[in-house]
């Protein structure tokens, strides 16, 4: 099991009131599994990718991946492990705009301290992979959203982490656009990699191996019918 | 050591990133460190003005040191008691902090004529005599060679003599002009020779008097005594011959202060000891308030300068920093911790800092050179200049300045999450 989410509380106090964001929530992924998070804006979908990151800690419950603990209290390990073990993919790309798409794609690998030949070429066949290899000398302020999309999930993927957190990643993409992406993400599985999806893209839920809906705090398992019905 | 490589390179390349920005604080730490710099500059200088042109032109005043007064019972109307000023006291005196010099004036303690010829007819007075330092009858001893004799002068030789204007008034109306006698003028009198005879007055005399040429060195007002002034070291070996067991005890001591603030202390201090000092200290009063009330206004400007200065630079780092806040949301995604972001912010804002107030510094060094070639305003041109405690002020100002200001930009990201899409 590359990623499991036990017992997970964490509220917020918004306008003096408490408000549970998540309750108790549960959930794992396995390696090669692709899971899918549905869940109306501002029902903590993107506070659920925090709490597994280690960027926002959760007042009960515990996150593992990939066996080890997620330190939330110690940042310097929950860093550490945000480094390692998890790529993030954006719905607005979350990219040095000013930046070389291959500075973009390195940057892990700079925090992690191997930027040397080694990460560079695996940094070329993924780039080649994702067919943005001949983008990689120029600034990502000028690629389509597409493209941008592509160097995201490039810069991912360049420290070879078993999960991929994916937060709305085809929102901002036309249809076609979106369909590559989705098609990228789910071709992850193939390689054993854990992905976690928060989305509201029904082209997602039905590549997706389980979906869960998010509502109220609570964590439910559902289907893409009964999504698309709501 | 390859993680410690890439970290120097974040870093560097965070340092170098958005050099217009990077500017902005670069620059505003500079002109602000130079406001401050000037504005510390001419403040000290209008000080030291003050202090030293205006404070400095009026030295205080002298204090005068007489032993204690002492209650007399009505009916007893003589004093019989020896008292005066001791060594111990005197040496209390000299060793107090903030005193320039003292002089002591010592009376002689033995009968004492003073002999002179008017055309074939010798005429003889009796006389009280005080030995005196030559600093406190300079005006007196006009040369070098006076001042020499005055020094050197010893008991068996001849013994120079000043004489108070105030005797030569009051021999000329009181005494020469009813007896018939001549009037006497500084010019003519200086230079006559007499005789003194220690040891002996018109009411007593004493075993082993002595007899001893003198000469009138000069005239003056100090110490304000109705008494010939003659070495203080003559004055001793004389008491020391005719009192035995004989103890310097001084009548006065005339003591000058280094400044008007010491004035007030030594004053309070002498008193403290029993003993009575005599002085007018309104004058360093009013001097010292107007120090106080100068050095209050400039301190207060400075701090409305560097307050000033101060937002401006707190301002623009903290646009600086909320520019740049995407890019270490972004680095805080892919793996970076608060601790080396935070690092890194912090050395960056230290290093504009520091360049900045560097700059500013030499450059106010510079201007002070320029300045000071064309300024000639007495006691203004001496100060202008970037002295180590002010560069040490302006580093610290311009390095920690953009630091803290940084620190709530950081403080926000921190408490903030990856913010959603």
């Amino acid at each position: 099991m590359i990623l499991a989410i036990e017992q997970c509380t964490k509220s917020f106090r918004i306008a003096g009131k408490k408000r549970m964001v998540l309750d108790s929530v549960s959930l794992s992924v396995d390696a090669g599994e692709m899971v899918a998070v549905a869940g109306r804006s501002g029902c903590g979908k993107t506070t659920l990718l925090n709490v597994i990151a280690g960027i926002v800690v959760p007042e009960t419950g515990r996150v593992t991946i990939n066996g080890g603990p997620m330190r939330h209290r110690i940042d310097l390990l929950a860093s550490r492990t945000r480094n390692r073990e998890i790529g993030f993919v954006f719905q607005t790309f979350r990219l040095l705009g000013d930046e070389t798409v291959m500075a973009n794609v390195i940057l892990p690998a700079r925090i992690r301290g191997r930027a040397g030949s080694k990460t560079r070429k695996s940094a070329h066949e993924i780039m080649g992979k994702l067919k943005i290899y001949a983008y990689r000398g120029m600034k990502t302020a000028v690629l389509s959203g597409g493209q941008k999309q592509r160097v995201a999930i490039a810069r991912a993927l360049v420290n070879d982490p078993p999960l991929i957190l994916a937060d709305e990643p085809t929102a901002n993409l036309d249809r076609d656009t979106g369909n590559e992406i989705i098609e990228i993400l789910s071709g992850l599985r193939k390689e054993g990699k854990a992905v976690l999806v928060v989305t509201h893209d029904e082209r997602i839920y039905r590549r997706s191996d389980r979906i869960y809906s998010l509502a109220g705090g609570s964590l439910a398992a559902t289907d893409a019918a009964a999504l698309s019905a709501d | 050591m390859r993680l410690l490589t890439q970290r120097l390179y974040l870093l560097i390349k965070e340092v170098l990133s958005v050099p217009g920005i990077s500017a902005i604080v670069f620059f505003s730490v500079l002109c602000s460190a130079l406001v401050v710099g000037v504005f510390d500059i001419a403040g000290e200088n209008v000080n030291r003005y003050i202090v030293g042109r205006f404070a400095g032109s009026v030295p205080p005043n002298t204090i005068k040191v007489s032993p204690p007064p002492r209650r007399e019972m009505p009916f007893l109307q003589v004093e019989t008691e020896r008292r005066g000023i001791g060594e111990a006291a005197a040496a209390r005196i000299v060793a107090m902090k903030g005193v320039a010099s003292v002089e002591p004036v010592l009376p002689v303690e033995a009968p004492m004529q003073g002999g002179v010829d008017f055309f074939g007819f010798g005429y003889r007075i009796d006389l009280t005599a005080l030995g005196v330092p030559a600093s406190l009858v300079k005006d007196a001893l006009k040369d070098g060679a006076d001042r020499r004799r005055w020094n050197r002068a010893e008991t068996g030789g001849l013994i120079p003599v000043v004489v108070p204007k105030s005797a030569l008034q009051a021999y000329n109306e009181g005494m020469a002009g009813p007896n018939g006698l001549p009037r006497i003028s500084e010019r003519t009198a200086k230079g006559v020779s007499f005789r003194l005879f220690i040891g002996r007055s018109s009411l007593r005399s004493l075993n082993d008097q002595v007899e001893a040429a003198a000469v009138i060195t000069g005239f003056t007002d100090r110490p304000g005594l109705l008494a010939l002034l003659i070495p203080i070291t003559i004055a001793r070996d004389y008491n020391r011959r005719f009192r035995s067991g004989y103890r310097t005890e001084y009548l006065h001591l005339y003591v000058t202060v280094k400044d008007h603030r010491s004035l007030i202390r030594v004053r309070r201090a002498i008193a403290g000891m029993g003993l009575s000092a005599e002085t007018g200290v309104e004058l360093s009063e009013n001097i010292l308030r107007l120090q106080r009330s100068v050095s209050l206004s400039v301190a207060a400007m400075k701090t409305l300068i560097i307050i000033l200065s101060a937002v401006a630079v707190a301002f623009s780092t903290v646009i600086a920093t909320i520019s740049r806040v995407e890019y270490y949301r972004i680095v805080r995604i892919v793996g970076g911790s608060k601790l080396f972001i935070g690092f890194t912010v912090l050395v960056k804002y230290g290093l504009i800092g520091a360049a900045g107030s560097l700059c500013a510094a030499a450059l106010l060094e510079r201007a002070s050179e320029t300045a000071a070639a064309y300024l000639s305003l007495p006691g203004l041109t001496q100060g202008i200049g970037v002295s180590e405690d002010l560069a040490a002020f302006l580093f610290r100002y311009g390095v920690l300045l953009p630091v803290l200001s940084a620190v709530p930009s950081l403080a926000r990201l921190y408490t903030r999450g990856l913010g959603g899409d």
